[in-house]
């Protein structure tokens, strides 16, 4: 039988520049004190860039976990 | 109702915490704010020490945040060629493996203890100014948002430091000086005769730019993590990459077990020229106080903390501004303390990054024979110098 997926709770948010996988996040501030153009906010839980971020991709490598990325990079934004 | 204190601590890490501590103490009426629900959880470290740093900083030992104490450090080549070196001698990060949660909230009580307010789930959202003057912070907590009022915000927000850069102060690094890190707590690791009375560490291209480190907490569990400079990491997610595969090839982890996991930033840059303007001053991480060798920064930002703290106290008592004027004798204290160590062990982290496997492997079997004793950037030179004049040339500037 197959296995039928019922409900995905969303779990990347982007705004245009860049995408945070909120499920994968574990807020630890690397990208934070990393950021060149200070674009990325860590409410200890929430994070969010703004829009003084210039897509560098600092965060992208520097981030641990493989959280950030860009919106199109996104491997579940491509599933779309 | 406006809320006023002489100082505001943003962060309660060791370095908030010790200037706190050291600020209650000399009679200033103090607030510490930390944005977590929960002091030093979760824990993002190694939970390596040197014993010296508590005696350093008067924070009595106490049993509930000691995991393990160890005789030394083990520094491992990529061959295999390893150097033993005692704990007195080791660096900053060796001697103790603590419960760095436990830790960072007996380093809050003794804030407490001497008088200072605690506030926990409360972010700093920004600074107040007055004509270029540091006033005070604007703060989240729980679902209300206001003003404090302080005659001077310590910046003691860690790694990710905003409230520095609020106040103009240039804490931004460059790819090569920022250390992206990754850490299992493993359990469930295979004896081994010489643990868990070692720190290990590993170098070479098991982590480019950086080591591997493993700290045992108890006879089968161990810290186990790595950093690797931003500049060597090309795809995402090759942090994990780098550590899966030498926890792969460690036979004592075969059957390991995860019990947590911990990300995080390490600063490797030189000294920052600027901790202090008016009504403000940056101490531990945000102050880049880690040694950019090491990695390590707890004791370090505790011994600035208390700098701080003591520095605070003396203008309190002469009924000082707080002016960046007044806040001198703190960039002085810490740069006397740890300026020139700092300084120098970036320099050699420099060097270090560019050295091969078999560099290392010379390098670590050379050290070995040779009884080095203190792992000082100094002694080790000296020894290279005599034995492998070959690669003194990449080191020649520094001798
Ligand atoms: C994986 C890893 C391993 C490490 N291993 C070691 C080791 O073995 N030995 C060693 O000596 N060092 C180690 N370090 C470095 C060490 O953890 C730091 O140097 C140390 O924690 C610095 O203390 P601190 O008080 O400056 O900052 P932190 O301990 O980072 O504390 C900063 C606090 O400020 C809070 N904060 C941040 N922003 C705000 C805000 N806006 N409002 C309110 N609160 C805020 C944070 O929640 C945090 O609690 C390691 C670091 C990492 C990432
Ligand atoms: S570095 Fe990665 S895990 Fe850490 S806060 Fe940023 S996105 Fe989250
Ligand atoms: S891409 Fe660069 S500028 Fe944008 S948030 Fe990441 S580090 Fe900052």
């Amino acid at each position: 039988m197959p296995t039928e997926l019922v409900s995905l709770r969303p779990n990347v948010r982007d705004n245009g520049l860049m995408a945070i996988d909120d499920m994968l996040c574990m807020h630890c501030g690397a990208c934070v004190g990393t950021c060149p153009t200070n674009a990325i906010f860590l409410n200890e839980v929430y994070l969010t860039f703004n829009e003084d971020c210039t897509q560098c991709g600092m965060c992208v490598k520097v981030c641990p976990v493989g959280a950030i990325d860009y919106p199109h990079g996104h491997k579940l934004t491509q599933l779309k | 109702m406006t809320l006023k204190y002489d100082v505001v601590v943003v962060g309660a890490g060791p370095a908030g915490s010790s200037a706190a501590r050291y600020a209650a103490l000399g009679g200033c009426n103090t607030l510490m704010i930390e944005k977590r629900q929960e002091i030093g959880s979760p824990v993002r470290c190694g939970e390596g020490i040197a014993r010296h740093f508590l005696d350093d900083c008067g924070i009595p030992y106490e049993n509930k945040w000691v995991a393990q104490e160890v005789k030394g450090a083990k520094i491992i080549s990529p061959a295999g060629n390893v150097l033993k070196i005692d704990e007195k001698h080791a660096g900053n990060e060796v001697g103790i493996v603590l419960e760095r949660d436990a830790f960072d909230k007996a380093c809050a009580k003794l804030a407490a203890k001497a008088g200072s307010e605690i506030w926990v789930k409360t972010t700093a959202v920004g600074l107040l100014k007055d004509d270029g003057r540091v006033t005070g912070v604007r703060v989240k907590r729980l679902e209300e948002e206001f003003n404090i009022e302080a005659d001077c915000v310590v910046a003691a927000d860690g790694y990710e430091s905003q409230v520095g850069r609020w106040a103009g102060m240039k804490t931004l690094m460059k790819a090569g000086d920022i250390t992206g890190t990754l850490q299992y707590r493993l359990t469930n690791i295979e004896p081994d005769p010489d643990f868990p009375h070692y720190c290990e560490f590993f170098l070479g291209t098991c982590a480019p730019a950086g080591y591997i480190w493993v700290f045992p907490k108890d006879e089968c569990t161990a810290n186990v993590g790595l950093g690797i400079s931003l500049d060597r990491l090309k795809n995402k997610m090759d942090l994990k990459m780098y550590l899966d595969a030498f926890c792969k090839k460690d036979p004592r982890m075969k059957r390991a077990q995860f019990l947590d996991m911990v990300t995080g930033g390490v600063s490797t840059c030189p000294p920052i020229k600027e901790t202090v303007r008016d009504g403000i001053a940056m101490v531990g991480d945000a102050a880049r106080h880690i040694d950019p060798i090491t990695g390590g920064g707890i004791g370090n930002g505790c011994l600035a903390g208390m700098i701080l703290g003591k520095v605070l106290s003396e203008i309190k008592e002469r009924g000082g501004t707080y002016s960046k004027e007044d806040l001198q004798p703190y960039e002085k204290g810490w740069r006397a303390e740890l300026e020139e160590t700092l300084y120098r062990n970036w320099m050699a982290k420099n060097k270090l990054v560019t050295l091969s496997d078999e560099d290392f492997d010379k390098i670590i079997a050379t050290l070995s024979t040779a009884g080095i004793e203190k792992l000082s950037v100094h002694a080790m030179l000296k020894v290279i110098k005599e034995r492998h004049p070959d690669l003194v040339a990449k080191f020649a500037d520094m001798i």
